[in-house]
């Protein structure tokens, strides 16, 4: 039996969640709701739960407040939020899951699901947490990146990245030293999380990690030719900005 | 300290300024010689013939004043002159009356009358003053202050000189500039400022060669200028060069002032030296070159008693003196009438007629003290001085509207810069006007973009489509219907303040838009959205938002009471340049009836028109709308399809 709780200041929300765990996930006991920093805490403490639905603002801070005064703690954590926050980045470097308010009943199950995995292979939450917390941190860039397979969690140095190339909604990413990793997320929220980090698209199915970059071969509409020799094609399209954002570097 | 004075040229003043004219007509009465009288007759025949032409009958009066004026007859000539000058008058020629009087006047002087002289060149000077010849002005004030120099009024003497060099130099008129520099200096000579007289000459030594700043006879003054300087310097070798320069130059001239005053100036040396026999030589020989003028005479018996008196022979140096006291004109020749004075003096004292020594020797301190009073030689300086002043701020003025010009031209090239660079702001500060007018009409749009989407039809339609899944009790379906409209709401809000977004950002809200309407409508229509695998939709950048109104028209009013299944397919193309959506319906098709009240297509059509303006404003791109009733082209087929051409705005 798995004990969940549920921190969210609106009650409504509460209701809401409550209900869908219910019924979609008879396994779960629900232990208990809070509606803020201070009795989120100390519900945590006295029910010690495996699960909890935490929403990311709440009344009296953020829910990763929350999570930095538990320290070190063992339950999973699914986010809850309204609206695209600049905490969701974060999130995602961390591979944890979310939800959006309101609430879409498939997107709710997956994301319980994969909570319930994590927890029957007791995988450890710290560095899904770290990553999480200095991503978090302001004006500084986090240098790892938090990938989820069927099998495990793979934090790995974003530096180490060579290129990533799309596959349908699947991305499999190729490091230096040739090992690869595949992952059930389109590329699209790859190029969104890595665009900073001196990851560039140069094609509709390639994310490349320019420090990884030997030249750029402008003939036959143009190739990018890593350091592994791995050559990668350029979009037409994407020529010009390749070509600005070398020059810059 | 009283050196003996070199003798100066007389009225070469006068003589020199007719000269070229007195030259020419020489040569042509020296072929007529022999008729002297014919010559006369000649011009009285001119006069006669010009009885009724005044020009040309004062033009004769004065040929023959200046003939008889060569000639030596100098009363005949005043005469001829005074003719002349009176017709210029009569008919008030300015130019001529200043010519004639000048001339008239130089015969006054070189007769020693200065009171008749003086005069005309008063009149000479008024009407060259009425015409503003400078020239004239400068030549006539010069001569005016070689009389004053003569008779010793220094102080109108340098007054008038000053004004004939001002006159020359502020109108740049160098013509026979030597004449002045040389009269100028002559003044100080007489005034005993040797510093300032050799200043002069130096001038006029520099300028001889210059084309016409000096004439033959000028050119005779300057070596007869130097010449005294030497003298007064102590280098009597070198003075006597001069002198003999001076009557070469005379002498091949057949000059006689200029003979005459080379001999008795080189006599003045030789009786330096003491070689007195040689002396009195010289100015016995000079007496042959002697004109009419008293001063020739009066300068001679000085010399030649002071000789005597040198020599010891008081008596004849005596009687010599005594000659020239009966001279009426001594005593317009203020430096001739000292020498007579100091000699009647030193001559009766050797003789030891006391008496006389003693009257002599009073008149003689009187008139010195009023010739060499340091206090008019002080002033005179001033005078100088003062002219100098003037005429460097003369210069300074000159220089000050030189760069008061120059500054116009800067200030003007300042003024046409600052100019252009308000026409620039202008322009700049227009376009940031324009520009902040299209980004508020784009923000305005925004807005408008944002009401066509969710405009308050959709949202009570979904909100009635929620009450409905409730009402019918089925929670899960008005809960799923519920997260889609807030997925779509989120994007809405995202994009449309977004200038582009993504193709599949727009592909995924359409397909969110079209799926809400679909399950609001329970299933009443199929679609599917086509598009290639190769279009780059990540990369393909797009104005937000222009699609969904037409694709809401299609289900709203194709789809409307439609029996059969609604199919709606939207065709995505890449043109290059634009992406081409085609959105085809089965439905009813459109009726003219249907685009009138439909208010909410009208709305997005204006929206579409708007935007597509202001993309073509901003991006210079146009793009195309186009509606075909399909029924229109194939008969078999009812429904709409609506073409519409978006640019691809990536690099925009």
């Amino acid at each position: 039996m798995i004990k969940a709780i549920i921190i969210d200041d609106e009650p409504a929300m509460q209701a809401v969640n409550s209900r869908l765990l219910s019924e979609n996930f008879p396994e779960i006991h629900l232990a208990g709701s809070a509606n803020s920093i201070e009795t989120g805490i100390q519900l945590i403490k006295t029910e010690n739960p495996d699960l909890v639905l935490l929403d990311i603002e709440l009344s009296d801070g953020s829910g990763f407040q929350l999570l930095q005064k538990l320290q070190p703690y063992t339950f999973k954590v699914v986010f809850i939020t309204g609206f695209d926050s600049f905490g969701i980045k974060a999130i995602k470097f961390s591979a944890l899951d979310y939800i959006l308010k309101p609430v879409n009943e498939t997107e709710f199950q997956q994301a319980i699901r994969r909570a319930v995995l994590l927890i029957e292979q007791n995988e450890s939450a710290q560095p899904q947490l770290d990553v999480l917390m200095e991503s978090l941190k302001q004006g500084v860039q986090s240098k790892k990146l938090v990938l989820r397979t069927y099998e495990a969690l793979h934090i790995i140095d974003i530096a180490d990245i060579c290129f990533c190339k799309s596959d349908n909604s699947y991305t499999t990413f190729y490091f230096e030293d040739n090992e690869t990793i595949l992952v059930s997320k389109g590329l699209k929220e790859y190029e969104f999380l890595l665009a900073n980090h001196g990851f560039f698209r140069p094609h509709q199915s390639y994310l490349v990690n320019l420090n990884h970059v030997k030249k750029v071969d402008k003939s036959d509409g143009g190739f990018i030719i890593m350091k592994n020799k791995k050559e990668i094609p350029v979009s037409m399209r994407q020529m010009k900005n390749l070509v600005g954002l070398l020059d810059q570097l | 300290m009283d050196k003996t004075k070199a003798r100066i040229f007389l009225f070469l003043v006068g003589i020199f300024f007719s000269n070229l004219t007195i030259f020419a007509e020489n040569q042509y009465f020296t072929d007529l010689s022999d008729a002297t009288d014919s010559t006369r007759l000649v011009f009285k025949k001119r006069i006669d013939d010009a009885a009724h032409d005044p020009t040309k009958r004062l033009e004769a009066h004065f040929d023959m004043g200046a003939y008889l004026a060569k000639e030596g007859e100098t009363e005949a000539s005043k005469l001829q002159y005074e003719t002349a000058l009176g017709i210029a008058q009569s008919i008030e020629n300015q130019q001529q009356i200043a010519r004639i009087s000048n001339n008239l006047a130089n015969l006054h002087a070189s007769t020693g009358n200065f009171t008749a002289s003086n005069k005309s060149y008063f009149i000479a000077l008024a009407s060259a003053e009425k015409t503003q010849n400078s020239g004239e002005i400068a030549k006539i004030s010069m001569n005016l202050a070689s009389n004053y120099n003569y008779t010793g009024d220094y102080e109108l003497a340098i007054e008038h000189g000053l004004y004939a060099l001002k006159t020359k130099e502020t109108t740049n008129n160098l013509e026979r500039i030597c004449y002045h520099y040389i009269a100028m200096g002559n003044i100080f000579r007489e005034n005993g400022n040797t510093v300032k007289w050799e200043e002069y000459v130096q001038k006029a030594y520099i300028m001889k060669d210059v084309e016409g700043c000096a004439s033959l006879g000028d050119r005779a003054k300057i070596y007869n200028s130097l010449g005294g300087i030497a003298v007064q310097k102590g280098e009597l070798e070198m003075g006597l060069l001069y002198y003999d320069t001076l009557l070469a130059l005379s002498t091949k001239a057949g000059y006689d002032q200029g003979i005459c005053t080379a001999l008795t100036n080189s006599a003045g040396i030789y009786r330096q030296l003491g070689n007195y026999p040689e002396a009195m030589k010289l100015t016995t020989e000079a007496e042959m070159y002697f004109g009419n003028n008293p001063y020739d005479v009066l300068f001679n018996n000085n010399f030649k008693a002071e000789l005597l008196q040198l020599q010891g022979q008081y008596k004849q140096g005596l009687q010599l003196a005594n000659e020239n006291l009966q001279i009426n004109e001594i005593n317009n020749y203020s430096t001739e009438k000292l020498k007579t004075l100091k000699l009647l003096y030193e001559l009766n004292y050797r003789l030891k007629n006391w008496d006389k020594a003693f009257f002599w020797n009073d008149s003689l301190r009187a008139t010195e003290s009023k010739l060499r009073d340091e206090d008019i030689r002080h002033s005179l300086e001033e005078l100088e001085t003062k002219y100098e002043t003037e005429k460097k701020e003369q210069q300074i003025d000159l220089l000050t509207t030189e760069n008061k010009l120059k500054n116009q031209r800067i200030n003007a090239g300042i003024a046409l810069m600052i100019v252009l660079i308000i026409v620039i702001l202008l322009i700049f500060y227009i376009h940031q006007i324009r520009k902040k007018q299209a980004q508020l009409k784009q923000n305005e749009l925004q807005l408008q973009v944002l009401r066509a989407q969710m405009n308050p039809h959709f949202i009570f339609n979904v909100l009635g489509s929620i009450q409905n899944f409730m009402l019918q009790n089925n929670n899960r379906k008005a809960a799923d219907y519920l997260s889609r409209f807030a997925q779509l709401t989120r994007s809405t809000l995202n994009n449309s303040v977004s200038e582009t977004i993504p193709l599949s950002d727009e592909i995924e809200m359409l397909k969110n838009y079209i799926e809400l309407e679909k399950m609001r409508c329970a299933d009443k229509f199929d679609y599917t959205i086509r598009f290639d695998e190769a279009v780059e939709v990540d990369f393909i950048r797009i104005p937000p938002m222009l699609i969904q109104p037409f694709v809401e028209n299609s289900i709203k009013h194709g789809f409307k009471n439609l029996e059969e299944k609604g199919i709606l397919t939207l065709t995505i193309s890449d043109k290059t340049d634009w992406i081409e959506f085609v959105i085809e319906d089965n439905g009813k098709g459109m009726k003219e009836h249907d685009a009138k009240t439909s208010t909410h297509l009208s709305m997005a059509n204006t929206i579409f028109e708007k935007r597509r303006k202001l993309i073509q404003q901003k991006h210079k791109r146009d793009f195309k709308f186009e509606l075909i009733n399909l029924k229109d082209t194939h008969p078999e087929l009812s429904g709409v399809r609506i073409s519409i051409q978006i640019p691809i705005l990536n690099h925009d």
